[in-house]
């Protein structure tokens, strides 16, 4: 092996911080669980479905990024649990609700929508309605005052005298 | 030394704003007078960029001479880093960004003095000032130095943090002999010279419609030129922003290997908030122009649009973002939400004061008409931009609140961002298509005949070839019929152009181009979304991962790819080791080379980050993150493959995007400018 292999090996294990998104300190612990492809009770729809949950939950080192996404060491132990519960047979609920209890309600990217977080699905709901009807309004408005409008067109921004004169002078010095 | 020269072009810069602000307000405020203030205004304007790009020079020497005596050397600069990465950490932390900034203030402040030259010169040609009935400066010419001089706030500010909270040029005695580099993030991809200026071209880009917004307040008056110009900055700015954004998306693809390009991270909601109120003035814009309305809502939007960009450099900058607990640690924290709260009262207050002034004479007549289609689509964006505003905080809030501590991601932001996203897209193909005032229902039948069939046709067309999902069939739909709404457009004016003017084909576009480059500009800008409205959809249903282990010789196979383990390496850099995976890749059977994904490990900030390899192509990409390797020495490595289908069209989409503003704003020759003030004089009405 070359020095820079075991310099680089040994650094990474030292120093291996979980500071950043990226962080891959589980690079040289070696395999986990290599994804196996000859696995008796895990198939492609666990899998399919494992990501699905995946996520929907926080990767706890990272910033905004999925445990599906990530590439943390806590993010795949994470997905590893999800796995063997859903090969246990239990309910993606139950696995959000096992997650919720380790982690608190901060690990789901998604907030539940009770209690105060309901604003949060509401309020664009309401925000549209809101505007909509003001937008409406004004639309309608218009409608009623049509005939006086058509009769007096908008009016212009006229320019006065010294713009003109302005005007005139930039075109004679062009 | 280095230190002292850098601190003093700040100073200088500063008190070039000083006397831009007073001079600039004197001139485009007083009754009587103004002429020297006015020229003031402008050569300070012109100092503050000179003394800022001096300030720049001088990081830049300190950087590249590692001259770790300055404070902002020694946190960021090492001697290993990299040249390339060492000239840009200029912008890798908040000092040198807020540096940057300034720089780019000042020379947007110097720019607009430019543009506007010919004023000056007039001033000074004639000898006599061009004066108006009651003496002193003529109106026309009061709003150039008023908008000098709300730069100069701006630039006050800034150069300000500059001179106190951010001071990139503090001392350190005794200098160090090296220091940490770059976070190791920043220094990982080339593209980071180029995404992040992009982004500050646009964010301080729009500090000059804000100008002109806050200049229009003061003197109770909006003209039709000021408009104009007040909406080319705009666009400008907007290119640039949308530039950004696109490049931090495509910067994180190639760097963070998960595979996407746009979580809905605070940082990038805070990029993108701003481009949605701006994107809606450059739309709203257009109903002021043709029939005088929504001149105060308009307004409002220029300032919002540059309270977002403070906002959102505050949110990114204070560390509020992570918790609201953070928010007392960060110096320049409170500052900024001060000057944020001072810059809102003040607008809030004016637009109070003045909306009266700028009461709009129109009204919308039908809904069926152009107006109306703008408005519903400033209804979108405004909506779209609270309910960003309100997932990003929402966590913050509750924290404040109630202490707990929620996240509000990317599972949230697509639930409401795709329906939004959709009616948007819709209304592209609906408001071109629709005349001005109102349509009548015959007109509505011809126009929104064949874009219905043929958005129709392809949906269903869509479906029946076997894509059997709702998003992407109701993507594609849409844009064929906005599509076909655009292209019948250009059908419709080319067409116009060759009879009246017996043009040639390309003639005739180059004339839809530098005769209505808004217009026809915006169309091309049009496209691009709906590249990347496409992108984004196809990309999203049909991404397919799989991860495995593999030995030396060992495949993966994955879609219509192979990839195959060739060997795992490891070397040393001066500032990083390396340790990668050699894998040769198959596409079909057939090789298409070879790819190397590597997990970098930065000595001095002792952090790894895994870079991913990328096989772009016009189909598929092909991405390759290595998770992890053998430990004892190369005998194997896991990998994640992720083919991501149509995703290089994110890119190309914004590059249309881009061609289309650049076509809305580029200076097609001098002779436009001379009609359109000959049209001014012979025809007052036109201005309307």
């Amino acid at each position: 092996m070359p020095r820079a292999w075991r310099c680089g090996a040994l650094a990474m294990v030292l120093f291996a911080a979980p500071a950043v998104a990226q962080t891959v300190d589980g690079a040289l612990d070696g395999i986990e669980r290599p994804a196996a492809p000859g696995d008796p009770v895990r198939t492609a729809e666990i899998d399919q479905r494992t990501a699905e949950i995946g996520a929907t939950l926080r990767c706890p080192i990272c910033r905004q990024q999925s445990v599906a996404e990530s590439s943390a060491r806590i993010a795949r132990e994470m997905q590893d649990v999800i796995r063997t519960m859903l090969m246990e047979g239990r309910t993606a609920e139950e696995i959000e609700a096992y997650f919720v209890e380790a982690y608190g309600p901060w690990i789901l990217l998604k907030p539940r929508a009770e209690g105060m977080n309901l604003i949060v699905y509401a309020g664009p709901g309401l925000a549209f309605l809101l505007g909509g009807f003001l937008v409406a309004r004004r639309i309608r408005r218009g409608r009623g005052r049509d005939d006086e409008e058509r009769a007096e067109p908008a009016a212009p921004d006229h320019l006065r005298k010294a713009d003109r004169r302005w005007i005139e002078a930039a075109l004679r010095e062009s | 030394m280095l230190s002292t020269l850098g601190y003093a072009s700040v100073i200088g810069a500063l008190l070039a704003a000083a006397v831009a602000t007073a001079a600039g307000g004197w001139a485009g405020l007083s009754r009587s007078g103004g002429e020297v203030s006015a020229a003031l205004a402008r050569r300070a304007a012109y100092f503050a960029f000179f003394a800022m790009s001096g300030g720049m020079l001088v990081m830049e020497v300190a950087l590249l001479t590692h001259d770790f005596s300055v404070e902002y050397v020694a946190r960021v600069g090492s001697r290993e880093t990299p040249t390339y990465y060492t000239a840009i950490s200029l912008w890798s932390s908040l000092e040198g960004s807020i540096l940057f900034w300034g720089w780019i203030l000042a020379g947007y402040g110097a720019l607009f003095a430019f543009t506007r030259r010919r004023e000056f010169q007039a001033l000074r040609a004639t000898g006599e000032p061009l004066t108006a009935l009651g003496g002193g400066l003529a109106h026309g010419l009061r709003t150039t130095p008023l908008v000098l001089g709300v730069i100069g706030v701006v630039q006050l500010f800034f150069f300000g943090l500059l001179a106190g909270a951010a001071n990139p040029f503090g001392i350190v005695d005794p200098a160090p002999a090296n220091g940490p580099g770059p976070n190791p993030l920043l220094q990982n991809h080339p593209l980071m010279g180029l995404h992040p200026p992009m982004l500050y071209f646009g964010f301080v880009g729009m500090t000059v419609p804000f100008a002109f917004a806050i200049a229009a307040l003061l003197r109770g008056n909006v003209e039709a030129r000021w408009l104009r110009d007040a909406r080319r900055w705009m666009v400008a700015a907007w290119a640039f922003l949308t530039m950004g954004i696109i490049g931090g998306g495509w910067w994180s693809y190639e760097v963070l290997g998960w595979g996407g390009a746009w979580a809905w991270d605070p940082v990038e909601n805070a990029s993108f908030l701003p481009w949605l109120t701006a994107t809606a003035f450059l739309h709203s814009a257009m109903v002021q122009e043709r029939r005088g309305m929504l001149k105060t809502w308009n307004l409002t939007l220029m300032i919002a649009t540059f309270l977002l960009t403070l906002f959102g450099t505050f949110l990114t900058r204070s560390g509020v973002i992570d918790s609201v607990h953070a928010f007392t640690e960060g110096v320049i924290g409170p500052v900024f939400l001060a000057f944020i709260a001072v810059v809102a009262i003040a607008s809030l207050a004016l637009i109070g004061w003045r909306g009266n002034r700028l009461r709009a004479p129109g009204q919308v007549e039908s809904p069926a008409s152009r107006e109306s289609a703008f408005i519903l689509n400033n209804l979108l964006l405004v909506g779209f931009t609270f309910t960003v505003l309100l997932g990003t905080m929402w966590p913050l809030v509750v924290e404040a609140l109630r202490g707990d501590r929620i996240s509000v991601g990317p599972p949230y932001f697509d639930q409401v961002a795709s329906p939004i996203g959709l009616a948007l897209i819709f209304l592209m193909g609906v408001g071109p298509a629709l005349p001005w005032r109102r349509a009548g229902r015959r007109q509505l039948e011809r126009s929104f005949a064949w874009p219905a069939i043929i958005g129709a046709a392809a949906g269903l067309g869509a479906f029946a070839l076997g894509v059997g999902y709702f998003l992407p069939i109701l993507t594609i739909a849409f844009a064929a019929f906005v599509l076909t709404t655009i292209a019948e457009e250009f059908r419709k004016g080319i067409a116009a152009r060759r009879r009246i003017a017996e043009r040639s084909f390309l003639g005739a576009l180059r004339d839809l181009f530098s005769r209505t480059g808004q217009r026809y500009g915006g169309y091309v800008v049009h496209v691009g979304v709906i590249v990347i409205a496409l992108a984004i959809s196809v990309s999203w249903t049909w991404k397919t991962e799989r991860e495995m282990t593999l030995r030396p010789g060992e495949r993966l196979d994955i879609k219509d790819y192979e990839v195959e383990l060739v060997e795992v390496w490891a070397h040393e850099e001066p500032h990083r080791f390396v340790i990668g995976a050699t894998f040769a890749a198959y596409r079909d059977g057939r090789g298409i080379g070879e790819e190397q994904p590597r997990i970098n490990f930065y000595k001095a900030t002792g952090q790894n980050i895994a870079t991913p390899a990328v096989k772009s192509s016009l189909t598929s990409d092909l991405y390759l993150t290595l998770m992890a390797v053998d430990p004892e020495g190369g005998d194997h490595a896991t990998v994640r493959a992720i083919v991501n289908p149509g995703i290089v069209w994110l890119w190309i989409g914004g590059m249309i995007m881009g061609v289309g503003a650049l076509i809305a704003i580029w200076p097609w020759g001098r002779s436009r400018v001379r009609a359109a003030g000959a049209e001014l004089l012979a025809d007052p009405a036109a201005a309307a």
